[in-house]
């Protein structure tokens, strides 16, 4: 495979020039936790009413996540019932220095939500909705709960969340510790900074709400901390009205030219939302889409005739000139045609559809997502710039692409920052070098069937990681197995303050444990 | 006369192709309720895959009702449905009405959808309508469009049933899925598919209710 995806490499390689190097293969994968003075914890977790699962059936459920290429059980589970009981919890594992792994959706790729020994805590258990304030627009919700159930209560009152993973099984309490990317970001920004206050339960068992007045160093530190600083059990977030969003998509054959335009539409706030979503390099849709017909006729008046991308019909021609240039590429043009005729009715399926307009973007984007790029192992490398690299960081990581796989997509999308969140930022997905928008690319192989190595894929993701490095970009996925890139994106002085800040929140560096630190 | 799931569509994997992408908990009804991994298709599956022996799925293949929602949300195209019956076989549980209704569902003639209007809350019957999914989900919405009824389905286009029995031995709301169904919705008449269900609902609410069937007679 990975000699059939190098063919058409030309010139010099864009690929880091350590990126074949790698990072030393014992530093992705923990070692397992020893097992010292479980019984001891166990008997005492017991002890304080806490149920406590260990059998094979039970930790099996955990053993890795999205991305299938961790593997690690954890001793025993623990469902989240309340903030009590994570706080009896953690102040028992900080006694017998037991690790705790927090879970929401178990969406990562890297490992970071696998345990490799200790407790895993399962917090689907904590996934009610408190209270819908309906005046105020703000929903007060237990973290463990799914976007999209938090979605469904919302509905009922005609509400919806601001922005959101476009996944159904992301959980609220992980994505206030990452991120959170949707593709109304580029207005709205990401979904870390739509949360008004957190309740969190620290490392050593103080249960704390925190908000921008409120404990604001704590909020700011598990604001896009990685589970590293508490647990996050209640969150209360901004909401909006619920609108069905009219969708438009254009078409490119190259991605520069999509790219600047993504840009443009978002620094003119021309659009409600706004991504690009590639078959290939040479098949590049940027979407576009309006809350309201107001928005979309002022974009089609305003910002449509400055577009350079294709409408169907254009597009076609433009591919049909292409391949009779190319006779030898035509498994690619039947793979492009295959693809789209699978994938686009997929987005526009009548019963998510109502007068043109989509019901349920995360539903539909969610299930599509699953259905054409889902499987048993998933690796979704990235990088997050600043606007003015962001252009290369794509086109590079577009080679190492190139050079790994025969067929993989790209996600792009703007993520509209908050000046006043910046110390939220620190060591974080945003990079620091961003103003007003950062921008961020997922670069994930269409793995289908095909059996690729754990070295293949490690290598594939170095070498995205290593052009961010040479860009001075971040990542979105930068812990569990990455975390050997984390000294060469941030420094040593930002890592290892932090770190200090870690050792004196955890003393016992229990809680999830090996993710960053 | 009714169309069975065409052989395209139907579930064909077993429990080792599971990848653990959950979609399948969002939609099952136990899950709603207790927040209980273990006691989801995706708890069972991967339990499975660890080495779970029949007997350690016990409570999970109590608490099912084959309602089947899981089935078409599954990316893998897993038999979860066969799966769970397989179970339920295995450790010789009481027999749940097993097949489907596979028939072309009765509120879908044109004399009964005139008789359906926006206040109306339509309850599906679950397994025939997941049992035939591809179909009955253009088929519901249609009606939907056409009468402004509303159904019991989750944003997924999922239909949730009506009774979720609390198996002995468990803590649990037999109501908490009936009560979620009608929750913030502005329902003048509850029309149910399966007459069961109908008694859910005559427990929970002061709406009248009327099954399908009695629609029809009035019809006639």
């Amino acid at each position: 495979m990975t000699q059939s995806a190098s063919i058409g490499i030309a010139g010099v390689c864009p690929v880091g020039p350590d990126s074949l190097l790698g990072i030393s293969r014992q530093q992705t994968n923990p070692s397992r936790w020893n097992g010292a003075n479980w019984a001891d914890f166990a008997s005492a977790i017991r002890e304080c009413g806490i149920e406590l699962r260990e059998a094979r059936t039970s930790t099996g459920i955990f053993a890795t996540d999205a991305g299938g290429t961790a593997y690690g059980l954890p001793h025993g589970v623990v469902r989240a019932r309340s903030a009590a009981q994570i706080s009896q919890l953690l102040k028992t594992a900080q006694a017998h220095r037991v690790p705790v792994t927090v879970r929401g959706g178990g969406l990562t790729t890297e490992g970071e939500s696998v345990a490799f020994g200790g407790v895993l805590l399962d917090m689907t258990g904590m996934s009610r909705v408190v209270a819908i304030d309906a005046a105020a627009l703000q929903v007060r919700t237990e973290a463990g709960i799914f976007w999209h159930s938090l979605a469904e209560e919302l509905r009922r009152c005609g509400l919806d969340y601001l922005s959101a993973p476009l996944n159904l099984t992301s959980s609220v309490g992980g994505t206030l510790g990452v991120g959170g990317i949707d593709v109304n970001s580029a207005r709205l920004g990401c979904s870390a900074d739509q949360a008004l206050a957190l309740q969190v339960v620290t490392p050593t068992g103080e249960i704390v709400e925190c908000s921008d007045t409120e404990n604001p160093e704590l909020f700011r530190r598990v604001i896009l901390g990685y589970g590293q600083f508490g647990v996050i059990t209640e969150a209360t977030l901004k909401i909006r009205p619920y609108t069905p969003l009219k969708m438009h998509y254009f078409h490119y054959d190259s991605l520069r030219p999509a790219i600047e335009d993504l840009q443009m539409l978002d620094r003119n706030d021309a659009s409600d939302y706004s991504g690009i979503l590639t078959i290939m390099d040479c098949a590049v849709n940027l979407l576009v889409a309006f809350d309201s017909a107001e928005r979309e006729a002022a974009f089609k008046a305003a910002w449509l005739p400055r577009l350079r991308g294709h409408g169907e019909f254009g597009f076609a021609l433009c591919m049909l000139r292409r391949y009779a240039l190319r006779p030898w590429k035509l498994a690619e043009a039947w793979y492009l045609w295959q693809r789209k005729r699978d994938l686009f009715p997929e987005l526009q399926r009548p019963e998510y559809m109502r007068d043109g307009a989509m019901l349920d973007r995360t539903v539909v984007f969610s299930r599509a997502v699953w259905k054409f790029w889902g499987g048993r192992q998933m690796v979704i490398p990235d990088l997050a710039t600043a606007a003015n690299k962001f252009v290369a960081a794509v086109e590079r990581g577009n080679a190492v692409c190139r050079k790994y796989f025969p067929r993989y997509t790209l996600y792009c999308v703007g993520i509209k920052l908050r000046p006043e969140h910046r110390e939220h930022y620190e060591m974080s997905c945003i990079p620091a070098d961003a103003e007003g928008w950062a921008y961020g690319c997922e670069f994930e192989p269409v793995v289908g069937s095909t059996v690729y190595s754990r070295d293949h894929f490690q290598a594939f993701k170095n070498a995205i990681y290593d052009v961010g490095v040479d860009l001075g970009a971040s990542y979105y996925r930068f812990g569990g197995m990455m975390k050997g890139y984390i000294r060469r994106v941030f420094g040593n002085a930002l890592v290892d303050r932090h770190l200090a800040m870690k050792r004196q929140a955890d003393p016992a560096m229990i809680l999830n444990r090996d993710v960053i630190f | 006369m009714g169309m069975a799931t065409p052989t395209h569509e139907r579930p064909d994997a077993d429990y080792t192709a599971c990848s653990g992408c959950a979609l399948c908990l969002l939609v099952c009804p136990i899950w709603r309720q207790t927040r209980d991994v273990a006691l989801t298709p995706l708890g069972c599956s991967k339990a499975l895959q660890h080495g779970a022996a029949v007997a350690e799925l016990a409570a999970v293949a109590q608490w099912c009702n084959l309602c089947g929602a899981c089935a078409p949300v599954c990316p893998e195209r897993i038999d979860l449905v066969g799966l769970m019956r397989s179970l339920r076989r295995q450790l010789q549980l009481e027999s749940i009405d097993m097949e489907p209704a596979t028939g072309e569902p009765l509120v879908t003639r044109s004399a009964l959808r005139r008789r359906l209007g926006p206040g109306d809350l339509l309850v599906i019957e679950t397994r025939g309508y997941h049992a035939d999914y591809q179909r009955r989900v253009r088929l519901y919405d249609g009606l939907r469009r056409e009468t402004g009824c509303m159904l019991n389905l989750d944003l997924q286009r999922i239909a949730i049933p009506a009774r979720l029995p609390v198996p002995e031995g468990h803590a649990g709301d037999d109501l908490a899925q009936a009560r979620w169904i009608v929750q913030g919705r502005a329902i003048e008449r509850v029309v149910v598919e399966d007459p069961a269900d109908g008694r859910v609902f005559e427990r929970l609410g002061s709406w009248p209710v009327i099954s399908v069937d009695q629609l029809a007679k009035e019809t006639c």
